[in-house]
């Protein structure tokens, strides 16, 4: 929550003086065009060219964010205004203003631009100019705290926003430089240096003309850090003052966060009545902001209240309303609200519900763990290819050099030899021959220095996917142990005493409520549910039991009227290393799956076999076999069947034709003695 | 009935503990005894104290069930025990019954179901509640060999009196494989030599 925060203010400095807090979200459509009337009007009556290539401008500033086409249009107006000879001031902002329009969408290219802006603007050393260059490095600041750069960015307000606002005196852009470098602290949880900074940024806006705007957002913001730090008597000043300024500008864009604040200020102090009426004032606000996430928000924040107070039914409806705002939310945020939404239905006793949750839960977990470890694959990749380079070029540098001083000598004996005897042309022409051999030996050098770095390369890239994997089966073992130890024991508990409840009740009146019935039924239902999710993210039997047995149930598990589905186990030992044991299964878990969902198979044959130190696994069926066509469904199987396979250093091998059904087979080798 | 039956429960989850407590109350034939949420100590406690039968669960915090089954047996070895677990995985659920359980019922069964299977231990039966039969009836083996497509091609071109290197070139594959998959199906059908394979497995009409 408090990330989003921070880049909601932070981005606002893009805009300018007052209508800042707009580029959080799209004002009204009326709104922007009033604006641009209004903004319209002062280019009309600038006296000067250069006064209307501002205000062009501005126009574009004001639009980047709502329509690039009319941001560009405006920008083009400006470049017209500023004629065959702009000055470096002049052509400096039309760089920064090109970059404040892709800022959104090419950050690299905008990036670009604000350091050639930065160039050009560095030769004027008028106020104007210092403030364009405040701003801009603000803007260049926030891009690289998007990429991650938290630290950088602190760097740049400090050592470049705010000594370029105040040459410029811009004492808006001083406090908003300090009211950033707050955002950050409180963002990194260190919420007093937070609050030492937003007191600065309070004092400098409160010289400042016109700064009711900026007034607000520290106040709340501050009063946001200090619930965090459980200050309540400080937050309450400072949420005080905010609705000071707030009473002056009732229409404010950060309204309701305003109300948002004040509401979490209630709820912290567990005054529920007091923080619902602040958070539906917040909704009526946003809204108006047509900002669903915003809106998104809030609703949680009463979930939460409800669900502190222990009321579930309404915490549920709360919750209900925020997920309605699903569209807008990140990967984690839904994966909180789900996460909340299965605990409340359990709360509520809907176990069935729950349970669906749950799996909800776990599905979006998998996809986000996937996403995780592609990125971190990447990340790592990226880092590792930088590294790798420089340290090639490196070794390649000092092996010519030593190939190059050799090859120096050898020119030298030849010298030598020529001065002094006459005979030794022969030699000659036999060095001259060892010369050659020693270019082609430093060719074959080089090529062999490339061949290591390769083979480096990929060892290095298949321990990051082992590692990926390792954690990955961690997890899952943790999930269906918490499954069975946590939810599993709850349920058989509730199910024994209600059952005997039943059974006191049948034997008093003879009659049974048939809701008992029910509930009872249900009861099985979830056990079902959590024995079959359990089961699939982690067996007990091969964890505790071996690869033969658990392969025997998977198949048997699998076995249904409409697929036959048979296991044939041949010499197989009681035990295998670990890391071939989870992937021989996963494998087999997954080319199952591919010949039931995909391949329409009625039947299907899994042999393992182990003979030669080859532990071979064959899974065979009879559908449709058609591999192009399977391929675009089963991809991602295939591809992660591959690459379990190559860390086990094992051979895939698929036999696919139409209508004859399609073969799979794997060998792996056992490295020898190694059984855990 | 003049003795109530002794029994002891150990699993470590105190939800379940409590509904099982709450359940024996209201039944004068049953005694609980004790109740543990580690094996150790149960083991300990039949070696010195008589009891009938005991509900095991087979994941404790301290020794796997499996294991711990075995122990208990050995420290009492007249006590029935009845293994009471969430997993229906089958392989799990006969080595419980190898390891000396006498039943084995899935946690979410009724009432009824528990003390019908504790009664059925202690006459000898063995005590399966319907759903764990159940997993048990799916798994009963046929004895009917299963080949998969490539040993179904060779054992007919065997039937046909080839040899390993000329099904190989049939069927493009290398003699060693066919090697492989011959010695596999002679395994399969139990069978010492070709010509006993092919006639069994002309017998179970599979050429």
């Amino acid at each position: 929550m408090m990330g989003k925060g921070s880049y909601i203010v932070a981005a606002c400095f893009l805009g300018f003086n007052g209508f800042g807090s707009a580029s959080n979200g799209l004002p009204p459509d009326s709104l922007a065009l009033r604006h641009t009337d209004s903004l319209l009007g002062l280019i009309r009556q600038a006296p000067t060219d250069a006064q209307r290539f501002e205000r062009y401008l501005d126009l574009s500033l004001y639009w980047s964010e709502l329509d690039t086409a009319r941001a560009f249009s405006y920008l083009a107006e400006a470049r017209k205004l500023a004629g065959k000879r702009p000055t470096d001031f002049q052509r400096g902002l039309l760089h920064q203003f090109h970059a404040n329009i892709v800022f959104g969408h090419r950050m690299d290219e905008a990036k670009a631009e604000y350091a050639v802006a930065d160039r050009l603007l560095s030769s004027d050393s008028s106020a104007a100019s210092y403030r364009y260059r405040s701003k801009l490095w603000n803007n260049y600041g926030v891009l690289l705290q998007i990429g991650d750069s938290a630290d950088r960015y602190m760097d740049v307000i400090v050592n470049r926003v705010i000594p370029y606002a105040k040459a410029g005196r811009d004492s808006i852009a001083v406090g908003n430089g300090l009211l950033n470098i707050g955002l950050i602290l409180a963002n990194a949880q260190d919420f007093e240096k937070a609050d030492q900074y937003y007191r600065e940024a309070i004092r400098v806006f409160s010289t400042a003309k016109g700064a009711e705007e900026h007034q607000l957002t520290v106040n709340v913001q501050a009063a946001r850090a200090a619930i965090f730090a459980r200050r309540h008597p400080h937050a309450r000043k400072y949420l005080d003052s905010a609705a000071a300024v707030f009473s002056r500008i009732p229409h404010s864009l950060y309204a309701a966060h305003y109300y948002r604040t004040e509401g979490q200020y209630y709820r912290s102090l567990k005054q529920q009545a007091n923080a619902l009426a602040m958070f539906d004032k917040a909704i009526g606000h946003a809204d108006e902001l047509n900002n669903p996430q915003v809106v998104r928000d809030i609703h949680f924040e009463r979930y939460a209240t409800y669900r502190d107070a222990g009321d579930f039914r309404q915490a549920k409806a709360s919750l209900t309303v925020a997920n309605g705002f699903d569209a807008w939310a990140g990967l984690e945020d839904k994966m909180l609200h789900i996460h909340e939404m299965a605990k409340t239905e359990h709360r509520l006793g809907n176990f069935e519900e729950a349970y669906r949750q749950l799996e909800g839960y776990l599905v979006l977990n998998d996809s986000l763990q996937q996403r995780d470890a592609a990125r971190n694959i990447l990340g790592l990749e990226k880092k590792y290819r930088t590294l790798e380079k420089e340290k090639e070029i490196l070794q390649l540098a000092t092996a010519n050099q030593r190939q190059q001083l050799a090859m120096d000598r050898v020119v030298l004996w030849l010298i030598l030899a020529v001065a002094a005897f006459v005979i030794a042309v022969i030699t000659a022409v036999f060095w001259r021959k060892l010369a050659r051999s020693n270019k082609r030996a430093l060719f074959q050098n080089e090529k062999l220095h490339r061949q290591e770095l390769q083979a480096i390369k990929q060892k290095e890239r298949v321990n990051q996917y082992r590692t990926v994997i390792e954690v990955q089966e961690e997890e899952r073992n943790r999930i269906a142990r918490d499954l069975h130890d946590g939810l599993g024991g709850l349920l058989a508990g509730m199910k024994l005493r209600l059952s005997t409840i039943a059974g006191k009740v049948h034997v008093a009146d003879g009659t049974l409520e048939p809701g008992i019935k029910k509930v009872i039924s249900e009861l099985d239902h979830a056990a079902n549910d959590l024995r079959r999710i359990a089961r699939n993210m982690m067996p007990e039997a091969l964890v505790h039991m071996g690869l033969r047995p658990a392969l025997t149930d998977l198949c048997s598990y699998l076995d249904t009227k409409t697929t036959a589905v048979k296991f044939q186990g041949l010499d197989m030992r009681e035990k295998y290393p670990h890391e071939l044991l989870i992937g021989v299964y996963r494998i087999a878990q997954e080319l199952l799956n591919n010949a039931i969902k995909h391949a329409e198979a009625s039947r299907i044959i899994v042999q393992c076999s182990d003979e030669d130190g080859c532990l071979s696994l064959t899974v065979e069926d009879n559908g449709i076999g058609f591999l192009v066509e399977r391929d675009r469904y089963t991809g991602l199987g295939l591809k992660s069947v591959e690459n379990r396979v190559g860390l086990l250093m094992g051979k895939l091998e698929i036999d696919a034709e139409t209508g004859r059904g399609t073969t799979v087979n794997i060998e792996i080798p056992i490295a020898d003695g190694a059984t855990d | 009935m003049e003795q109530p039956i002794k029994l002891m429960i150990i699993d470590d989850h105190p939800v379940v503990l409590q509904g099982f407590t709450y359940m024996f109350q209201s039944i004068p034939e049953i005694e609980l005894a004790a109740s543990f949420t580690e094996a150790m100590p149960a083991i300990g406690y039949v070696e010195k104290t008589a009891v009938d039968v005991a509900l095991l669960d087979i994941n404790l915090p301290d020794v796997y069930g499996i294991e711990a089954c075995q122990l208990l047996r050995k420290a009492r070895p007249s006590m029935k025990v009845l293994a009471i677990s969430n997993v229906n995985e089958y392989s799990i659920i006969k080595r419980m019954l190898e390891s000396g359980a006498s039943g084995y019922i899935l946690k979410n069964c009724s009432a009824e179901e528990v003390i019908s299977c504790i009664h059925q231990v202690l006459r000898g039966e063995p005590g399966l509640s319907e759903s764990v039969r159940e997993v048990m009836a799916n798994h009963a083996k046929a004895d009917i060999p299963i080949v998969t497509h490539r040993e179904q091609q060779v054992l007919a071109l065997l039937a046909q009196g080839l040899n390993s290197v000329e099904i190989g070139e049939k069927i493009f594959i290398s003699p060693a494989t066919v090697e492989t998959h011959r010695r596999h199906l002679l395994r399969k059908f139990n069978a010492a030599n070709v010509a006993a394979l092919v006639h069994r497995a002309n017998e179970m009409k599979f050429i």
